[in-house]
C-alpha cells in the first residue's frame, strides 16, 4: 500500500518536472538567462528524485484498489509538495525572496487562487509568469486527473483518488473508465483554452498575454501579466470575452458532454439553472447599485463592469477591471457573499459549489414545508429524482464544515491582523473560496504582501483546503488517520 | 367558522388578555408617580385589551382534540405581531411625540429581549419604564409559554404550541407532564426574578424600582436600557457583579435542572452546554486579560482588569447587552472571537438567544464524525450528546438550522449595508439576530438608531424578531402554502 502511494507521488514529480519545460523554452525565447539557470535546476529537483522514487516502487500498480483515505493522502502530499517545489524557480531567480511567500504564490497558483504576494508583477521575467499561469491551468482542472489521462494504467482502481480532486457531491460517470473521462475532460479543456486564445488575439491581445489570460481564465485562476489586471486591456469586447469564457469555465463540464449526447437533458440541469440566474441576478443587483451609490452615468458601462465582476467573482478567478474597493458598501457585500456558492460542481471554480447551496435551500424549504404540513414530507428532488437521505446529510455536513473552516480561519488570521476587519473576512473569504482578490488592505490593486509569514502559511493552508473540499485536506491533521495508516 | 381558525383566534385572544395584565402594575406605577396622561393612555389600553381579549377569549372556544403543526406556527407568528403591534401604542400615544418606527423598534427590542432602544429610556414616565421591563420579562419566558402556563390545555397541543415558538435543538425528554413542566420552569423563573431583585435592594446606587426593572430585564438577558440606555459603568462593583452573576445564570441551560430527577444546582455543572458556556468565558477573559498584561495596558492591577473584562465578555456571550466595562482597548482578535460567540449565542432552554451552544455542539460532532467515517467507512458510530443517542433527523436538523442562520445572517447585513459600512453591517446583524443589541465598540446611545434610515431599522427589527422566534416562523410568512387552508390536514 505505502508502495502504491509512494510510486503515484514519483509520477507525480515527474510530470512537475515535465511540465516546466515550457517556461524553459519560453525563457530561451526571451532570453531570460537567469531564469533557465532556475528552471534547469528545479527541472533537476522534481524529476531525478520522481524518476527513482518511480522506478523503486513500480511493481505496484496491479495490486489492491486504494483505499479512500489513502487517496486523500496522495491528493494532498501530492498539492503540498507541488506549492513547494513549484516556488523553487521563483527563489533562485530571485524575484521571491522569502520560502513562505514562494509557497503562497504557487499555493495560489495551483489551487487556482490568484492571490499574490508580489508587488509588482510586470517587473517578474516572462518566463515565471508563464509558469505561473500555467500553474494554475493544470491546477484547475487537476494534476491528478491530467497524470491519469495521460497513463491510463494509472488510473485503475484509481478513482478515488482523481474523485478526490475533482469537486462535487453528485459525480455521474462519463465513462466506464475513468481514464477515458479524464481524456475527455482534457480534450475539451485544452480545446476551450485554444478557442480563447484565439478569440483574445483577434482583439488585440499579444500572443504571450493571450496564453497567459486563457490558461488562467479556463482555470477560474486569476493570474494576470498586469499589476492593473484585465483593466490593463481597456476593451469592452476583451471584458465581454472573458465574461463568457469565465463563466463556461465556471459550469459543469459533464454538462458539454451531455449537450452533444442529450441537449434536452443537459439544459435542464438543476444547478445550471441556479447558477445563471444567480448570475443574472446578482449583476442587476450591483449594476442598479452602481448607478444609484456608486456614481455611474452610463448603464453600459455599469453593467459591463457588474458583470464582469461578478462573474469572476462567482467563477472564483479573480481578474478584475476596475478597483471594485471603491464600490458602494451594498455591491462590495454582494461580491463577498458570492464568493460562498462559488461555481459549479465538476468545473474549475472553487466555493461551495452552487449544488450544494442549492440543495441546502432545498433542505430549508423542506423544513419549512414540514411545518406546514405537519407530516414527514422529507422529499428533497434534484433533476426529477429523490436525493438520498445520505448525500443530503453529507451536504449538511459539508456546509457546516464550511463555515466552522470560515470562522477558525478568520479567528487565526484576527491574531496576526493587519488592524481591518473587512480585509481579514476578504482575506480569508477569497483564499478559502480559492477567488483571488479581496477588499480593504487586499483589494484588486493591492496585493497579500502585508501579511505576516504565519498569516502567509494559513491563508494557503486555506486555499489548500478549499480546493480540495476541506475534508481531503484535514484528514492529515486527525491523529485517527496516522493511527490507521500506521497499523 | 373552521374549528382551527377558531382556536387559533382564542389563543390570540387569550394572549390580547394577558397583555393587558401586564399593563396594570405599569398603570399603577403611574398613578403613584402622579403621570396622569400616561395613566390614562394605559387604562385606556387595558381596558381595551382586556375586553377584546376576554371576548375572544370567550367566545371562540377551546374544544379542540388535536391542532396541526401549521396552526401552532400560525398561533406563534401573529400573536407575537399582533403584541408588539399593541406594545407600540403605549410609547407612540402616551404624548412625547415620538416617531412610529422608533416604537416598533422599541417593541421589538422589548420582546425579542435585545438591548437596544430607539427611544432614550431612561426619559420614559415610570410607568412606562415599568411596562417595557415587563415585555422584556415576559418575552424572555415567550409569550406563547406565558399564554399556556395559565392556560388549561391538553398535553399535545400545549407541547407542539411551545415547540412552534423557541423549539431549541430538541432532543430532550422530561419526566413530567408537559403542563407541570413548564409550570415549573414559570416558577423558577419567577423566583430567580425575585432573588435578583432582593439582591439589587441592598445597593445604595439603585432605587428600589430601578432595582426591579433591573430584576426584570436582566432576568431575560434583556439588556439595561433604563439604566443610562444600557451603560452601566458608573454602578459601583455590588451591583455589577449581582448583575453579572444572574446574566451569565440565567444564560446557562437553567431547563437542565427541571429535567433531572434529583433537580439539584449540581447538575448544571454537568450539562455539556453549561460547560462550554462557562469554559469559553474563562478562555476569552484570560486571553484578552493575558494580552491586555503583556501590553502593559492595565492600570489598576490585574485581578480588577480581569474582573472588568470577564463581566463585559458575559454581557455579550449571554446575549444581554450593556456596556458594563471599557472594552475599546481589547486586542483585536477577541473582537473576532467575541463577533463568533455571539452567533453562537447562549445555551438552549435558556432566555438568551444564538444559534444555541447544543447545536454548536451537535455540529462539532458532526464534522469529527465524517472525519472519522472517510478514514473508517464500515464503523457505524452514532453521535451521542450527554450520553443520550441522537436521531439522525435531529442531527440532520440541527445542522441546517445552522445554515439557514447563516442564511439569515447574510441577507441581514446585505440589506443592512445599502447605509452602513460593511464591518458595521456585520456587527449589527450579529448582535440583533443573536438579541444582544449592542455592538462590539459600538454606542449604546439611541440616537444611533433614531439617526438609522425607516429601512434599516425595520430590517434590524426583522432580524431581532427571526433570532428570538429562531428563524422559521417568521420565514413561514412568505410561503403561499402556508396561508391556504384548503391543503392543511
Amino acid at each position: 500500500m505505502l508502495k502504491r502511494v509512494i510510486n503515484f507521488i514519483g509520477i507525480f514529480l515527474m510530470l512537475l518536472g515535465a511540465s516546466m519545460l515550457l517556461p524553459l523554452f519560453t525563457a530561451l525565447v526571451y532570453g531570460e538567462t537567469s531564469c533557465i539557470t532556475a528552471f534547469l535546476i528545479s527541472i533537476g529537483i522534481s524529476f531525478i528524485p520522481g524518476a527513482v522514487i518511480t522506478l523503486l516502487c513500480r511493481n505496484t500498480i496491479e495490486t489492491q484498489p486504494l483505499k479512500k483515505a489513502d487517496s486523500y493522502f496522495i491528493v494532498s502530499v501530492s498539492w503540498i509538495l507541488a506549492a513547494a517545489l513549484a516556488g523553487l524557480p521563483f527563489l533562485i531567480e530571485g524575484s521571491i525572496t522569502y520560502a513562505s511567500d514562494a509557497f503562497f504564490e504557487m499555493a495560489s497558483a495551483f489551487t487556482t487562487t490568484g492571490s499574490s504576494i508580489l508587488p509588482d508583477v510586470e517587473a517578474v521575467p516572462k518566463s515565471l509568469l508563464l509558469w505561473r499561469s500555467e500553474c494554475q491551468w493544470f491546477g484547475g482542472m487537476g494534476i491528478i486527473v491530467f497524470a491519469v489521462a495521460l497513463f491510463p494504467k494509472m488510473g485503475i482502481k484509481a478513482q478515488n483518488v482523481a474523485g478526490a480532486e475533482t469537486p462535487g457531491p453528485i459525480s455521474t460517470k462519463l465513462t466506464s473508465r475513468f481514464s477515458e473521462t479524464a481524456q475527455r475532460l482534457y480534450l475539451i479543456y485544452i480545446a476551450m483554452t485554444i478557442i480563447l486564445i484565439i478569440l483574445l488575439m483577434l482583439g488585440g491581445v499579444g500572443f504571450f498575454d493571450s496564453v497567459n489570460h486563457a490558461f488562467a481564465t479556463m482555470a477560474t485562476g486569476g493570474f494576470s501579466t498586469y499589476g492593473d489586471s484585465v483593466a490593463h486591456f481597456d476593451s469592452y469586447y476583451v471584458y465581454w470575452v472573458l465574461t463568457i469564457f469565465m463563466l463556461l469555465a465556471g459550469t459543469n463540464f459533464n454538462l458539454f458532454f451531455g449537450l452533444a449526447k442529450n441537449p434536452k437533458e443537459a439544459l435542464a440541469d438543476n444547478e445550471l439553472h441556479f447558477y445563471y440566474i444567480l448570475f443574472a441576478v446578482v449583476t442587476l443587483l450591483i449594476t442598479f447599485n452602481l448607478m444609484i451609490q456608486g456614481g455611474y452615468t452610463n448603464f453600459g458601462h455599469a453593467l459591463t463592469d457588474g458583470a464582469f465582476q461578478v462573474s469572476t467573482i462567482m467563477t472564483t478567478t479573480g481578474f478584475a477591471t476596475t478597483d471594485f474597493n471603491l464600490w458602494p458598501a451594498f455591491s462590495k457585500m454582494l461580491l463577498l457573499l458570492i464568493m460562498i456558492p462559488g461555481g459549479m460542481s465538476s468545473s474549475t471554480a472553487g466555493g461551495m459549489k452552487c449544488i450544494r447551496v442549492l440543495l441546502d435551500f432545498r433542505m430549508i424549504k423542506n423544513e419549512v414545508k414540514l411545518r406546514i404540513h405537519g407530516k414527514i414530507v422529507d422529499e428533497v428532488k434534484y433533476n426529477g429524482s429523490l436525493v438520498g437521505f445520505g448525500t443530503l446529510s453529507g451536504i449538511v455536513a459539508f456546509s457546516v464544515t464550511y463555515f466552522a473552516t470560515l470562522l477558525i480561519g478568520l479567528i487565526l488570521i484576527s491574531f496576526f491582523s493587519c488592524g481591518d476587519f473587512v480585509s481579514d473576512l476578504s482575506a480569508v473569504l477569497t483564499c478559502l473560496n480559492n477567488v483571488g482578490p479581496g477588499l480593504g488592505e487586499v483589494g484588486p490593486i493591492s496585493n497579500f504582501s502585508i501579511y505576516s509569514k504565519p498569516a502567509t502559511m494559513i491563508l494557503s493552508f486555506l486555499m489548500i483546503a478549499g480546493r480540495l473540499e476541506l475534508i481531503t485536506f484535514f484528514l492529515l491533521f486527525t491523529r485517527r488517520y496516522w493511527n490507521q495508516a500506521t497499523n | 367558522m373552521k374549528k382551527d381558525l377558531v382556536f387559533i383566534l382564542h389563543t390570540i385572544s387569550t394572549a390580547v388578555m394577558i397583555y393587558g395584565c401586564l399593563l396594570l402594575p405599569s398603570i399603577i406605577v403611574s398613578l403613584l408617580s402622579r403621570e396622569y396622561s400616561v395613566v390614562l393612555t394605559l387604562s385606556f389600553i387595558f381596558i381595551a385589551c382586556g375586553l377584546f381579549g376576554w371576548v375572544g377569549h370567550t367566545f371562540f372556544d377551546n374544544e379542540i382534540k388535536k391542532v396541526s403543526i401549521r396552526d401552532c406556527f400560525m398561533i406563534t407568528i401573529l400573536t407575537w405581531l399582533v403584541i408588539i403591534f399593541l406594545t407600540t401604542l403605549p410609547f407612540y400615544l402616551c404624548g412625547n411625540g415620538y416617531r412610529y418606527l422608533d416604537c416598533l423598534y422599541d417593541a421589538t427590542a422589548a420582546w425579542t429581549t435585545t438591548g437596544t432602544a430607539a427611544i432614550d429610556v431612561p426619559t420614559l414616565p415610570n410607568g412606562l419604564q415599568l411596562f417595557r421591563s415587563s415585555c422584556n420579562w415576559a418575552g424572555g419566558m415567550g409569550i406563547i409559554l406565558l399564554t399556556l402556563t395559565f392556560l388549561p390545555m391538553r398535553q399535545f397541543v400545549g407541547r407542539n404550541l411551545a415547540y412552534a415558538e423557541s423549539p431549541g435543538p430538541g432532543f430532550l425528554k422530561s419526566n413530567n407532564t408537559f403542563r407541570h413542566t413548564y409550570r415549573n420552569l414559570f416558577m423558577l423563573y419567577v423566583s430567580i426574578t425575585a432573588v435578583q431583585f432582593i439582591l439589587l435592594l441592598f445597593s445604595s446606587a439603585l432605587t428600589p424600582f430601578e432595582a426591579l426593572l433591573t430584576a426584570l430585564s436582566n432576568s431575560s438577558t434583556s439588556g439595561l436600557e433604563h439604566l443610562n440606555n444600557g451603560d452601566i459603568r458608573y454602578l459601583p462593583t455590588y451591583p455589577k457583579v449581582i448583575i453579572t452573576i444572574f446574566a451569565c445564570f440565567v444564560s446557562l441551560n437553567v431547563g437542565s435542572i427541571l429535567y433531572t430527577v434529583k433537580g439539584s444546582f449540581k447538575t448544571l455543572f454537568k450539562n455539556g452546554e453549561n460547560r462550554f458556556a462557562l469554559i469559553r468565558i474563562l478562555i476569552l477573559t484570560l486571553i484578552i486579560t493575558g494580552t491586555l498584561a503583556i501590553e502593559h495596558k492595565i492600570d489598576g492591577g490585574i485581578l480588577r482588569s480581569f474582573g472588568s473584562t470577564l463581566m463585559q465578555v458575559i454581557s455579550f456571550v449571554s446575549t444581554a447587552g450593556y456596556r458594563i466595562s471599557d472594552e475599546s482597548s481589547w486586542p483585536f482578535y477577541s473582537k473576532i472571537l467575541i463577533l463568533v460567540f455571539m452567533l453562537i449565542g447562549a445555551c438552549s432552554l435558556s432566555t438568551g438567544g444564538g444559534i444555541k451552544i447544543a447545536r454548536t455542539i451537535i455540529a462539532g460532532k458532526t464534522i469529527h464524525h465524517n472525519l472519522s467515517h472517510v478514514i473508517h467507512p464500515r464503523n457505524v458510530r452514532l453521535i451521542t450528546y450527554d450520553s443520550t443517542v441522537l436521531r439522525i433527523t435531529t442531527i440532520q436538523r440541527a445542522n441546517l438550522y445552522i445554515c439557514v442562520y447563516f442564511l439569515i445572517f447574510s441577507i441581514g447585513a446585505l440589506l443592512l449595508t445599502w447605509e452602513l459600512d460593511i464591518d458595521e453591517a456585520f456587527f449589527m446583524a450579529a448582535t440583533m439576530l443573536s438579541n444582544i443589541g449592542v455592538s462590539i465598540d459600538g454606542p449604546t446611545d439611541p440616537s444611533y438608531i433614531t439617526n438609522l434610515s425607516g429601512f434599516s431599522r425595520l430590517v434590524l427589527s426583522f432580524l431581532m424578531l427571526a433570532g428570538k422566534l429562531e428563524i422559521y416562523p417568521v420565514i413561514l410568512l412568505g410561503f403561499r402554502s402556508f396561508w391556504r387552508e384548503e391543503e392543511n390536514a
